[in-house]
């Protein structure tokens, strides 16, 4: 018993306190990946804007897991914005132990004209999908532009939707970069349905003679829809009933991403 | 009969404490190592990238703009100075660090001046291969700020941990020795913010 004791006591003394730097917001428990912590503008989006996004981007991790956290603060607490949001990522550590494929989106709508801060940290693992310089597209095609306009749940939505566009491949930083505003994730699903729809329509009827070749075309088309539908069912799945997800997993951040003002 | 088999008992476990005491500590202190010396080759990683990237910047600059050369000796000098002192993992004495920062530092800051100065050229300013170097500019300094705070923080954490009793005896007995940190000298924590030095 002895013994088992003053184990236990060497075991509490060897427990290392972590260094962390001061003035970074806690870890939200339970976690979220919607964070509106300002207390100046409780409204910068509304609560259900703000459980739309949660939700979509909690099925978004569940399916891919790709993590954005969405963060609003009132002050930055002396931090420069790229520090302060490339420390919540590392401190919270967004995104996969493995694979560091965090990204979080800093906004601090306090302060006067150009004092308004906002950066988007790109998380180890997503540097090559989202480089600096798409970030900073990013920030200036999406975020700041919505952000003048008072739009601030559609700058937050559009940015969300690019970088889980960018995150799964589907289209590469340089399309986006072309550019001239952010198509959406879900415009290019909407042409690909469409274009799926126009080969199964008019594929193999206008090819008669060629009636393999015809075949193979259906064939290929609906193998790719019922592909398609599978991977967005089982998305569905993992966010749906119990309205959590895992938490965060362990991601680093090394300073990658782009910010700007408004 | 009782006694001395009893206080066998008791000194044996206590020495099997000590010993297992001492496993773990010698563990912990691997493993806490091995982070630092993971978290110095970001550093490095971080530092390459800066040196990498500036690789053919002075040709840029010769190219389009009728540049101060003595501005740009310096740089280039300070580029190679910093290229020379490498500094391998087991030798982060607070020494070898502080000279290896030392030359860093004065080349960030030799190129934080030309990215300044360059807003007077606007030939090169309007050069495209220019615009992408200045671009990555920032990130690149952001990135290298980043990797000395968790070199640091890394290194922090180590040596509390060798430095606090009992550990400090078995970091002694096997040889684990106190890292050395990064400096925050003036100006050399953060990026030079461009704009500031514009106005």
């Amino acid at each position: 018993m002895k013994a088992f004791l003053l184990s236990a006591c060497f075991l509490i003394l060897q427990f290392a306190v972590f260094a962390q730097r001061p003035g970074i917001p806690e870890k939200p428990n339970p976690p979220r990946l919607v964070n509106n912590l300002s207390k100046e503008f409780p409204d910068f989006i509304t609560d259900s804007e703000e459980a739309e996004l949660e939700a979509k981007l909690e099925a978004f991790s569940n399916e891919t897991s790709n993590q954005i956290v969405v963060v609003i603060v009132d002050d930055l607490n002396g931090y420069e914005p790229w520090d302060f949001a490339t420390e919540i990522g590392y401190q919270w550590q967004v995104g996969q132990a493995k694979e560091d494929n965090g990204v979080v989106i800093l906004i601090k709508p306090t302060g006067g004209q150009g004092d308004r801060k906002t950066h988007i940290a790109v998380g180890r693992g997503l540097e090559g999908a989202i480089p600096d310089l798409t970030a900073n597209d990013i920030v200036n095609k999406e975020l700041i532009p919505n952000f003048k306009d008072g739009n601030f749940y559609k700058g937050i939505d559009d940015a969300c939707n690019v970088i889980m566009a960018l995150a799964k491949g589907e289209y590469n930083h340089k399309d986006y970069s072309k550019k001239g505003k952010g198509v959406t994730g879900m415009a290019i699903v909407i042409a690909v349905i469409a274009i799926i729809f126009l080969l199964i329509r008019f594929g193999p009827k206008g090819n008669n003679r060629g009636g393999r070749g015809g075949g193979g075309w259906t064939y290929g088309a609906a193998g790719f829809m019922s592909g398609f539908g599978a991977g967005r069912s089982s998305g569905g799945f993992g966010g749906g009933s119990s309205g959590g997800f895992g938490g965060f997993g362990g991601g680093s951040f090394g300073g990658g991403g782009s910010g700007g003002s408004w | 009969m009782k006694r001395p088999k009893n206080s066998y008992l008791i000194i044996g476990g206590i020495l099997l404490l000590i010993f297992f005491n001492g496993c773990s500590s010698y563990n912990s202190m691997v493993t806490k190592e091995e982070g630092v010396t993971a978290q110095w080759q970001q550093v490095e990683v971080a530092y390459q990238a800066r040196m990498d990237k500036t690789k053919n910047l002075f040709e840029i600059v010769l190219a389009n703009a009728d540049y101060e050369k003595g501005t740009l000796k310096e740089i280039i000098e300070a580029r190679s100075n910093a290229t020379k002192i490498q500094l391998n993992v087991e030798n982060l004495t607070e020494e070898n660090l502080a000279k290896y920062q030392k030359a860093q530092d004065q080349f960030g800051q030799s190129l934080g001046r030309l990215m300044a100065i360059s807003e007077n050229y606007p030939q090169l300013r309007a050069n495209e291969a220019f615009q992408g170097f200045q671009a990555q500019y920032e990130g690149m300094e952001n990135r290298i700020a980043t990797e000395r705070v968790r070199f640091n923080e890394g290194g922090r954490d180590y040596n509390t941990y060798i430095r606090r009793f009992p550990r400090n005896i078995w970091a002694g007995l096997f040889g684990f020795e106190k890292k050395a940190y990064f400096q925050s000298a003036e100006g050399a924590e953060t990026a030079p913010d461009i704009k500031s030095m514009r106005e």
